[in-house]
């Protein structure tokens, strides 16, 4: 074995970018955190395809981890363009919450002014870390799923052999 | 040297305070949101990345909907459920991941009504969509105990 471990960026990138413009576009993201569990499980299968070696339950986690850290920054660069989109849409939600519900708090339209107003460096930075940290756990758990379903139980033929216990390595 | 037992209990723990605070997060806003509170603003925010929130979707708390639709309220409560559970059902240190039919079986549901409301076929009420993710959501914490056990306690001594 020479103890080749199977390659995590390939998968994340794609998946991560893939899981990170469906979640951001909006209409599209009706599906929910069910499109970050998708790309944990897309990286698992991308990852479990081309494996030297049959990956683990905590291969599937930190190759999800990374497709959620990916799929994060895809969100926040897409919110840049988009800002303008997604504060029209805050703001639809608002009023049609302002609709459904009874009595809304006094003064609730001057919340949301922060979204329409100059691009924040500051508001940006706290939505990628919240998002990078949601989405990692959820696309992690995602990975694992994957992992479950995709990864081989043996070795691709011609593969080298796993250790075995008390082998000098 | 922490023995593989200690490192998935403290695991087991902080999945379990993580999942307790993100259900009171969902339940906090609409109940900051009756309160005049900003904060629940925030909490909106910080959700929505991971729901639509559409408000008719939404169960409801002092007169608000939650910081999520019906079926995330599932799948969270759900989840939390199966978290409570894991320990009882399964030993914290066997990290085998739930079998490729069990998975497929709970997903069953959510994937055929999520599809469905997603093309037009058939229109779910609120409460439909709560339990088929409350179907789905138990045996999540059982691959992401599996996953945290491999990635992080795996080289720990088992005993």
């Amino acid at each position: 074995m020479n103890g080749r471990k199977p390659s995590l960026l390939a998968p994340a990138l794609i998946a991560g970018a893939a899981g990170g413009v469906l979640s951001g576009i909006p209409f599209v993201n009706c599906l929910c955190c069910l499109w970050m569990i998708g790309a944990g499980i897309l990286a698992a299968y991308l990852m479990a395809k081309d494996a030297p070696a049959p990956p683990t339950a905590g291969d599937g986690a930190l190759v999800g981890a990374f497709t959620g850290v990916v799929a994060a920054g895809a969100v926040s660069l897409m919110s840049i363009p988009l800002a303008a989109l997604n504060a029209v849409f805050f703001r639809r939600f608002l009023e049609r919450m302002a609709e459904y519900v009874q009595e809304m708090p006094a003064g609730w339209e001057q919340w949301f002014t922060r979204g329409v107003g100059p691009f924040s460096f500051f508001w940006f930075f706290i939505g990628l870390v919240i998002n990078a940290a949601v989405f990692a756990a959820l696309a992690a758990l995602g990975g694992i799923i994957g992992m479950s379903l995709f990864a081989r139980r043996t070795p691709p033929p011609g593969a080298p052999l796993p250790p075995q216990p008390g082998s000098h390595v | 040297m922490k023995t593989f037992r200690t490192r998935m209990a403290w695991f087991y723990g902080l999945t379990l305070a993580a999942g307790a605070v993100g259900l009171a997060a969902v339940a906090a806003a609409p109940l900051l949101m009756a309160r005049g509170s900003r904060a629940a603003a925030f909490l909106y925010a910080v959700f929505a990345p991971l729901c639509h929130q559409q408000p008719e979707r939404c169960f409801s708390l002092a007169g608000f909907p939650l910081a999520v639709c019906a079926r995330c309220t599932g799948i969270y409560l759900g989840a939390f459920l199966g978290l409570i559970a894991r320990p009882f059902l399964r030993p914290l240190t066997d990290l085998r991941p739930p079998c490729a039919a069990a998975f497929l079986a709970v997903s069953l549901p959510i994937a055929v009504d999520a599809a469905a409301n997603l093309f037009g076929i058939w229109r779910s009420p609120g409460a439909l969509r709560f339990a088929t993710g409350l179907i789905w959501g138990p045996i999540l914490p059982f691959y992401f105990l599996a996953g945290l056990g491999s990635l992080f306690a795996s080289g720990a001594e088992k005993k």
